[in-house]
């Protein structure tokens, strides 16, 4: 520029000659780099994904609608073929749509999860997105739990159970959140059959009954949900309310709690590194309150109980 | 002054009138130009403006992360590569903080309206350095020539219209002069605004060429597939500054034990 600068006539070259500064044009420079990394690596699952969605969204914007509409849209399909999957995964979106800038890239990433999802893990992936700190487009939420829910979706039935307790989207009603757990629970799911379990004991929705919610813990106590062994050892210690109270089936319990390891495959992020942490150390505590109740020989026995169960069920 | 030429219509004359009009029209052209270089230096620096306020801040922050890790890891384990390493990152972290935070950042969008270009145009037309007659003129009009730049680039029709009432209307000819001498002037204006528009034209193809009108050029071919570039970018330097974080913590965490 500065070669030609006789030939400028135009005197507002200080001004504008910050466009062309040195520092500002490697910083456009780095800018242009990254994003043309991203085009290649984060972009493409996306495209490949979800065909013609491209244009989609091309659509989509200029007919100015809100990303989360857009989402619904996408997975209307399947979900007007009466998909219950379909339907729960966009209430999972919508409960969590405000969390991620919006944009392509977000949808890229939440349709990759829920492909990648419904491949392997699910229930992490269930975990993971609902993660309370997640800003939530409640009423949508529920609106499409409801529909898997009504279905028979076991997922979505515990999802709008929980909706009901914590009152997101809908008027809190345990009364309600009982009858979706239960619905749940009486497929067998596991984390269904313990939140109705502890809807007894604390007598939401229920008349309290600790031999109800011991059925019910124990039904999932059963299936290694380490949290349902932990509440029952917690209600067999405490007795009462139709349980009578007992100390070795308390320290059964809390011993499988304990024991139960938390793999390092599942505890992905610091937060839930110490969330396993913090409840590893809650049940052994736990465990070790309940030992200092029995007898010496009455606890070889019962290690050995839980000792040969835990062989049984690994 | 027309009928003055039917009527004395020497070759001369004939000639001068063909020029004025040569004049006339290179001059236009001329103002043309100046309307599109001015709006390609604004719409430049009203994106570099957001470019910088949604990226390039997030930029900064990544590297005043990692020049903090380089000089952690640089006291953990102290050699002349270290140090060095750690100067260089630091440098470029300031470097970044500098452009990032400085004057651009501040840029405005820029949507000039009809009518501001119209003003803008007749403003290069008459007030053009160029058509001065002397020095004196000239450094008016240049002084004049950059308030209407800055005026128009901050949108600021009144401003251009007060510019434009002061200069007034410059006489054409000069006082005195005979037919040969107006012929000379002119044509040598033509030659200079010819010179000029193929200066802008250079001007504007150096702007075009630069990063920060590629990076532009990226973001629009990219809102036309429906993506928000500068949006995306900035996720993933945030995700980058997240991961940089967990590594000065831990880094942090090492000194403390090792200075115990």
């Amino acid at each position: 520029m500065a070669d030609n600068h006789d030939l400028l006539i135009l005197p507002n070259q200080g001004e504008f000659s910050i466009v062309l500064s040195e520092a500002r044009s490697s910083l456009a420079a780095r800018g242009r780099k990254d994003a043309a990394a991203l085009k290649s690596s984060k972009w493409r699952p996306f495209a490949l994904a979800k065909d013609g969605s491209v244009r989609d969204i091309k659509q989509v914007r200029s007919s100015g609608t809100s990303i989360p509409q857009f989402i619904g849209a996408s997975l209307r399909n399947a979900v007007e073929q009466g998909d219950a999957d379909a339907q729960n995964d966009l209430g999972v979106i919508f409960e969590m749509a405000q969390e991620y800038p919006r944009g392509p890239r977000f949808l890229a990433q939440m349709l990759m999860k829920i492909s990648v999802a419904r491949r392997e893990n699910v229930s992490d992936f269930y975990k993971l997105l609902l993660s309370p700190q997640a800003w939530r487009d409640y009423d949508q939420a529920f609106a499409w739990y409801f529909k898997a829910a009504q279905s028979g979706h076991a997922v979505a039935q515990v999802n709008i159970g929980s909706m009901y307790v914590n009152g997101h989207g809908v008027t809190q009603d345990y009364d309600q959140a009982v009858y979706w757990y239960r619905k749940a629970a009486e497929q067998g799911f596991s984390p269904a059959q313990c939140k109705l379990g502890l809807m007894y004991c604390s007598g939401q929705g229920v008349p309290i009954d600790c031999a109800q919610a011991a059925i019910w813990l124990r039904k999932a106590a059963e299936k290694r949900v380490s949290k349902a062994q932990y509440e029952l050892g917690i209600l067999y210690g405490k007795g009462g309310n139709g349980l009578p109270k007992d100390y070795s089936e308390a320290y059964f319990w809390l011993y499988l709690a304990a024991s139960t390891e938390t793999s390092p495959n599942t505890a992905t992020n610091t937060t839930k590194e110490k969330m396993a942490k913090l409840s590893e150390e809650k049940y052994s505590n736990a465990r070790d309150a309940a030992a200092a109740l029995l007898t010496q020989s009455h606890l070889v026995d019962v290690q050995k109980r839980a000792e040969s169960w835990l062989s049984d069920h690994c | 002054m027309v009928l003055e030429i039917v009527r004395k219509q020497t070759p001369e004359e004939e000639e001068l009138l063909r020029k004025r009009e040569e004049l006339a029209s290179v001059r236009a052209a001329l103002a043309e130009r100046e309307l599109e270089l001015a709006d390609f230096r604004a719409q430049l620096k009203s994106f570099e403006g957001r470019y910088l306020r949604q990226v390039g801040v997030l930029y900064a922050e990544l590297d005043d992360w990692e020049a903090k890790i380089a000089e952690i890891e640089a006291s953990l384990k102290p050699s002349t590569t270290a140090s060095q390493r750690a100067q260089e990152t630091r440098k470029r972290a300031e470097e970044t903080h500098e452009a990032t935070h400085g004057e651009a950042s501040k840029a405005r969008d820029f949507q000039p309206s009809a009518d501001l270009k119209r003003l803008f145009r007749e403003a290069a037309k008459r007030i053009h350095p160029d058509f001065a007659k002397d020095e004196a003129d000239r450094e008016l009009r240049t002084r004049l020539m950059a308030q209407v730049n800055a005026a128009y680039s901050q949108g600021d029709a009144d401003a251009l219209q007060r510019i434009l009432d002061e200069f007034g209307n410059s006489p054409e000819s000069v006082q005195g002069e005979g037919v040969g001498a107006e012929l000379v002037r002119i044509i040598r204006q033509i030659h200079q605004a010819k010179k000029n528009i193929a200066a802008i034209e250079q001007e504007l193809n150096c702007l075009r060429a630069s990063e920060i009108a590629q990076l532009k050029q990226d973001t629009e071919t990219a809102e036309q597939d429906g993506r928000d570039l500068l949006a995306e970018l900035a996720a993933d330097v945030r995700e980058r500054i997240d991961g940089v974080k967990k590594k000065h913590k831990a880094l942090s965490a090492e000194l403390k034990t090792n200075g115990r």
